[in-house]
Order: structure tokens, then C-alpha cells, then sequence
């Protein structure tokens, strides 16, 4: 089970234990604490018996333990050095331990970790500042991660819906799509191997096929309030919407008085060479 | 919009952005403990800051542009497929389920890489990743299509 391809939807295999014994020997100090066996001789109670069972086993992960990370290169815990190209899925946007992220970690970390969500602080200013001063955008809220955006983007276009368009609540998505793990953005996907889990999803969601224009006006209706979509594809395997699908896009959600989600988690801060992917599309693709 | 990732440079920030005309959430709506918490801000700041500086993206481009062009080649040689994406979100087409095998070999030979699909290896490096770095990768990559045997499979 050595080093298989990860995907996110890859939950099923468990971790083979005579391949995690030989790479990981009980001389490693990080896991040498752990026992083998129950102590006690009892296993029922209690299936962590290794280091790795005490993580609910929720994806096939190669048998390594990484300890350290610099630029584009990891440690494991023997010692091996690895190239990464894989960047915790694109999030280590300047590599392994940055000395300006860890420069200014450490320094507010010194300073203030969380006066409370109740109260504004000065590093949430500064940010929400420097993003609506650098894109088209009037206002920011920030989350813990793009799952959580992405379940705000959703909530906020109901409550548009409810506000503006008679309580209308259906969200257009596209087949292939990934908008994250929370049970919502689940159901706004387009990802086969969610299609039975965790039934009954949130409803209001309708699936069109990317850079086919007609498969979204076909499923506009009364209660249509938003359409939602990543300019690339990246879950599905690098699938760019075309820039004239987005541009054709962006004219009918206008047409219709929809909101336009551009879901950029992949594709933002650079990573295709423009500050967000919209940026460099010829028109200007809003959430407006 | 909504950013993620990238946006806390290996730490956990997200932000979803909206035009004035859609901020319509009232008070209670929305919300939680760690939401725009100064840490995870400071490190958004900072990630900011250093794509900001002058030729960054325009360093991302190029060395976008490069790492495709390397890819092509390496495809070229072992009968692959096309290389799809933009920047320094790429893929290349393998053309059969090869992806597992490939990502496994590579972990052996020092190499993390990514197949989201079967069929398909998924590159999303640091946006400073070097050109050393990415013609280091490739010689592995073509080293591992060689020991594999892929090109002799082509139908």
C-alpha cells in the first residue's frame, strides 16, 4: 500500500500493518512509546494499538510520518528527503515553511492569538483591506478553510434569495465540481463518489456540465439564485471552463438577476499567474 | 468569490468575498469562534505581501509555461497525453490508468506526486518552486516511465 495515489475520495483502504512495521521500526523515537499489543491483553475495547490507529482512518496515507518542510522539500521521520509536488494540495502557495509566514506567525503570535470573533481585530482590517483593494470585490468574510467559505457563499446567496427573489434557494453546480466536505458543499458537488453518502443531502442544488451554456439555462427557473463553479476544475483532474463559457456565463447570470460564485480556492493567489484566475478573463466576473 | 488554500500559505484561512449588493447577511447569520481570528490574518497578510512583489506572477507564468513545456516532452517520449491547466495548476494526460502506479514509484524514488484520477497526475507546486526543482522531478518522472515500460505499451 506504499505511496498510492491519494485522492480525496480515496477513504477506503485501510493502512497495511506489516508495511507500516517495516518502515516505521519501534527505534523511531516519535512512535517508539506506542505499543504493539494491548497491555492488558484486551483489543476490543480499544483498536489503537498502533501510533496510526489512533487517527480515524479516514484516507489511504503511504506509511511515512513527515516531521519537517523546507521550500519544495519534506523530511520523514527517518531522515529521507522527498521533492514536493503536490504542496498539501496546493496550499503551500510559497513552500515548505516560508521564513515570511514564519516570521509573521511567530510575531502575532507573540502579540494577540484571539481577542474574540465579537471584536474587531487589526489583522482582519488589514486583510479584508488589502483583498477588496485587489479585486472587485466590497467585502470579505473570512473562514477556516475553503469548505467553510464555500458553505457561506451558499448561505449568503439564500438569504439574497430570500431578501431580493421571493425565498428562491436553487444553486446551478456542475458535474465534476469539488466544493469542499461540509455537508452542503457535499451536495453542491459534482463528485460521483459523493452521489450516496450521507443521504439525504442539502437540497437546492442542480447540476449543469461545464462550458455548456445550455445545460445551465436549462435548469434556470423561479427559484434559480446563484450559479456556482470553479473557473478550473482541479478535483476532476485540471478541467478549465472556457473563457467565453465564463463570460457567457456571467452575461446570463445577469440577465437573470443571479449571484455568480466563483468558487477560487484551487485556482486563487496566484496560482495561475494572475492574482485570481477571474482576474485574467477578459470580463470581469463578479458575486454581485 | 471564495479563496482557500493558497490564500494561508499552509496554514487554515479562507475568505469568501462578495460586492456590497450581495453582503447581506444581518446580524446572527453568520459567524464562529475562529472566524478572522489575528493569527490566521497575519499570515494571510504575509502571503499577500510576497506575491505582491514586483515579477512574482509574472515568475509564476514563466515557470508555469516551463514546467508544461517539460511535461509535453516527457509525454512525447513515453506516448502520453496532453498537459492541461494554467499557471502552476497543470495536469498531464496519461492516457491509461497509470497514475497509482506512477505516484507509489515516485514515493520510493523521493517524489510526491498527485493522480486525482486514474488516468491523470495533477502538479500544484510552490508558486516559487525553481526550475532546478521542476527539471529535478521531470528526470525522475522519465526515469520511472522508462523503468515502467510506458512507451512500449502504446497501442
Amino acid at each position: 500500500m506504499m505511496g498510492r495515489a491519494m485522492s480525496d475520495d480515496e477513504a477506503e483502504h485501510p493502512i497495511d500493518q506489516q508495511v507500516f512495521e517495516k518502515a516505521a521500526p519501534a527505534k523511531c523515537g516519535l512512535l517508539a512509546f506506542w505499543p504493539t499489543q494491548s497491555t492488558t491483553g484486551e483489543t476490543d475495547m480499544n483498536i489503537a494499538t498502533h501510533a496510526f490507529d489512533a487517527l480515524m482512518n479516514i484516507t489511504a496515507r503511504p506509511p511515512v510520518v513527515f516531521v519537517r518542510g523546507e521550500g519544495s522539500y519534506l523530511w520523514d521521520h527517518q531522515g529521507n528527503r522527498y521533492l514536493d509536488f503536490v504542496q498539501g494540495w496546493a496550499v503551500n502557495s510559497l513552500g515548505h515553511s516560508p521564513p515570511a509566514l514564519v516570521e509573521a506567525l511567530s510575531s502575532q503570535a507573540a502579540v494577540l492569538l484571539t481577542p474574540s470573533p465579537a471584536f474587531y481585530n487589526d489583522q482582519s482590517l488589514m486583510l479584508a483591506k488589502a483583498l477588496t483593494e485587489q479585486s472587485c470585490f466590497d467585502q470579505v468574510f473570512f473562514t477556516n478553510s475553503g469548505a467553510e467559505a464555500n458553505e457561506g457563499a451558499i448561505k449568503l446567496a439564500r438569504k439574497y434569495g430570500a431578501l431580493h427573489k421571493q425565498g428562491a434557494f436553487e444553486i446551478i453546480t456542475f458535474d465534476g465540481g469539488f466544493h469542499g466536505r461540509t455537508l452542503a458543499t457535499m451536495s453542491a458537488s459534482g463528485k460521483p463518489a459523493f452521489d450516496a453518502l450521507f443521504e439525504p443531502k442539502v437540497p437546492g442544488f442542480r447540476r449543469a456540465q461545464l462550458n455548456d451554456l445550455e445545460s445551465v439555462k436549462a435548469l434556470i427557473n423561479a427559484n434559480t439564485i446563484a450559479v456556482m463553479l470553479e473557473p478550473i476544475q482541479g478535483e476532476a483532474g485540471v478541467w478549465p471552463a472556457t473563457n467565453a463559457f465564463l463570460r457567457e456565463l456571467r452575461a446570463l447570470t445577469e440577465q437573470h438577476g443571479l449571484l455568480l460564485i466563483l468558487d477560487e480556492i484551487q485556482t486563487g493567489i496566484g496560482r495561475t499567474g494572475a492574482s485570481c484566475f477571474t482576474t485574467s478573463t477578459p470580463a470581469s466576473h463578479r458575486t454581485s | 468569490m471564495t479563496l482557500g488554500k493558497g490564500i494561508g500559505g499552509g496554514v487554515p484561512l479562507g475568505a469568501l468575498l462578495a460586492t456590497g449588493k450581495a453582503s447581506c447577511f444581518a446580524h446572527g447569520d453568520q459567524g464562529g469562534t475562529f472566524n478572522g481570528n489575528p493569527l490566521m490574518c497575519a499570515a494571510g497578510l504575509a502571503v499577500l505581501r510576497e506575491v505582491a512583489r514586483p515579477d512574482f506572477l509574472k515568475a509564476v507564468s514563466e515557470t508555469g509555461l516551463f514546467l508544461a513545456s517539460e511535461l509535453q516532452r516527457v509525454s512525447a517520449r513515453h506516448g502520453l497525453g496532453s498537459v492541461r491547466g494554467e499557471g502552476l495548476l497543470l495536469a498531464l494526460d496519461l492516457k491509461r490508468p497509470i497514475g497509482a502506479e506512477i505516484v507509489t514509484a515516485a514515493l520510493d524514488d523521493g517524489l510526491l506526486l498527485n493522480a486525482p484520477r486514474p488516468d491523470a497526475l495533477r502538479y500544484m507546486p510552490a508558486l516559487n518552486v525553481t526550475r532546478e526543482e521542476v527539471a529535478a522531478m521531470i528526470e525522475t518522472l522519465d526515469a520511472i516511465l522508462t523503468r515502467m515500460g510506458v512507451a512500449r505499451c502504446v497501442a
